[in-house]
């Protein structure tokens, strides 16, 4: 880190952002007081991603700095009409996330206790508890078998690879591939089904 | 297989393969399968991956200050970078205008001068870059526009006030070739005139190397001043620092009109990020914080 002043400190933004106002509508601006809230809003979003899918904590810092760099790169394709804020800045973040293991060809090794630093820093506080649209994909996900619900979450959140899934879980390669897709499609299907609150809730 | 199945298997290909490589085969499949089946929402696919990792991400957590810190300072970086487009040149403007408005003399004289300024810079063509533009600047070619006395090789009546120990008070322009030759990545720019009456027919350039730190001025034109009644001083605005207080880059003076004067930089502090180079009007001795309202010489580097 540079130890110099930021300009936020003493930035007069043209524009100010308000409550309603999608974050990243305000950072494609660049509305200084708009990317401090985005930093604000996401990065415990992201850290948590990120240290998940990431070898160690410092490799996961280095993915954070990254996806924040992509965020500010193109957060003028959020379009807050098509979806969700949260779920564009979920899919950047993956994408980055697995471009970085698929780079550095490797894999958060299973057996690999985390920091103590990093695990007394576990916040209690749940992720968007009051996002419709991330609730109602937890209510349909929970409609799974809890191995299968295990394997989905080994996948998306650990980024273990169906290999390691597979000797984690004790089941046949096959199992999970076809597990971890089944659930991901019935997510899709419920998402598309027009009896589903998450449609009724983004046709709000 | 019906068209349902095989939307089906490519839907299954296509989250696969946002979580881990295909085998050869399976990719193979997969391509396949998109060109028959013709418009396939990988987005889709995509999104609903993202929008389940986020519902079994269970607990958020909370950054450390460190990263944080990092955090935003690659955001003011970014967006420091882009205000270099814009508003931190605009400020230099600001600086030019305020000068300007001082007197009407000097507001008719700055225009004038910036009339020769821009007819200089449109004579240059693309070598010379306007306040906003990006690209860098090699070497600009020799100025023919503007009345020009012949320089002289050596400039011996300037005197910088702040020379390091040991060193030299007078630049020769000879220093300026060499600095150029042994700096091959220093950037360049071009002087144009601030407004005050002292820089209206300024112009030479300003040679700045980030990684020595060190830079060279050559001045065409300044007019001279008396050390004891004001003297000039150079600042740099540093995209990486408060833009109300750019780095002070050493005191000089101008003993006599005309011809070339090189004049070395000392900066008092690194410059990062340097973004636009200013001369301005001080009392003897200079000042800490200038007011701004006498400015001879400005060179945008972007």
């Amino acid at each position: 880190m540079v130890g110099s002043s930021s300009h936020f400190a003493d930035a007069h933004p043209m524009r100010t952002t308000t409550p309603a106002e999608p974050v990243l509508l305000a950072v494609a601006r660049g509305d200084r007081a708009g990317v401090r809230r985005c930093i604000e809003k996401y990065a415990p979003l992201i850290w948590s991603m990120a240290r998940r899918m990431s070898m160690s904590s410092a490799d996961a810092e280095d993915a954070v700095q990254e996806i924040f760099l992509d965020l500010w790169r193109y957060a003028n394709r959020f379009d807050p009409t098509v979806g969700s804020e949260k779920v564009f800045v979920s899919v950047l973040a993956r994408r980055r996330l697995i471009e970085r293991v698929r780079h550095m060809q490797r894999r958060l090794a299973v057996e690999q206790p985390l920091e103590e630093s990093y695990l007394s820093q576990l916040a209690s506080s749940s992720l968007a508890e009051n996002d419709v649209e991330i609730a109602e994909a937890r209510r349909i996900l929970a409609q799974l078998p809890i191995p299968h619900q295990e394997a989905i979450s080994l996948s998306l959140v650990e980024g273990l690879s169906h290999g390691e899934i597979a000797i984690r879980l004790g089941w046949p390669l096959g199992t999970v591939k076809t597990v971890i897709r089944r659930g991901i499609l019935r997510l899709k299907d419920l998402i598309r089904d027009p009896r589903s609150h998450l449609t009724k809730a983004r046709k709000r | 297989m019906t068209v349902v199945d095989d939307m089906r298997r490519l839907e299954e290909l296509a989250i696969s393969r946002l979580l881990e490589p295909l085998s050869t085969d399976e990719e193979e499949e997969y391509a396949a399968l998109k060109a028959r089946l013709g418009q396939f929402d990988d987005a889709a696919i995509e999104t609903t991956l993202a929008l389940a990792h986020l519902a079994v991400l269970t607990a958020a957590e909370p950054v450390t200050r460190t990263l944080r810190a990092a955090v935003e300072k690659d955001a003011d970086e970014f967006f420091g970078n882009q205000r270099t487009q814009s508003s931190i040149v605009a400020a230099a403007r600001t600086w030019c205008n305020r000068a300007f408005s001082a007197s009407s003399a000097g507001w008719w004289i700055g225009l004038a001068a910036s009339v020769i300024t821009l007819l200089v810079l449109v004579h240059r063509g693309p070598e010379v870059q306007g306040p906003v533009a990006a690209s860098d600047v090699p070497r600009p070619v020799e100025v023919s526009v503007a009345p020009v006395v012949p320089p002289p090789r050596v400039a011996p009546n300037i005197e910088p006030k702040s020379a390091p120990p040991g060193g030299t008070a007078v630049a020769i322009g000879s220093e300026w070739q060499a600095f150029l030759a042994s700096h091959p990545h220093a950037i360049e720019r071009a002087w144009r005139a601030g407004g005050d009456a002292t820089g209206e027919r300024v112009m030479g350039e300003v040679a700045w190397d980030e990684a020595s730190q060190t830079g060279y001025m050559r001045f065409v034109n300044l007019r001279h001043n008396e050390p004891n009644a004001e003297e000039y001083q150079l600042w740099i605005f540093d995209g990486e620092r408060d833009q109300r207080y750019p780095v002070d880059g050493g005191v000089f003076d101008v003993t006599s009109s005309g011809g070339e004067q090189i004049v070395p930089i000392h900066a008092k502090l690194r410059v990062r990020v340097p973004l636009v180079f200013a001369v301005t009007v001080e009392q003897p001795g200079g000042v800490v914080v200038s007011d701004r309202s006498r400015i001879a010489a400005i060179a945008n580097v972007s």
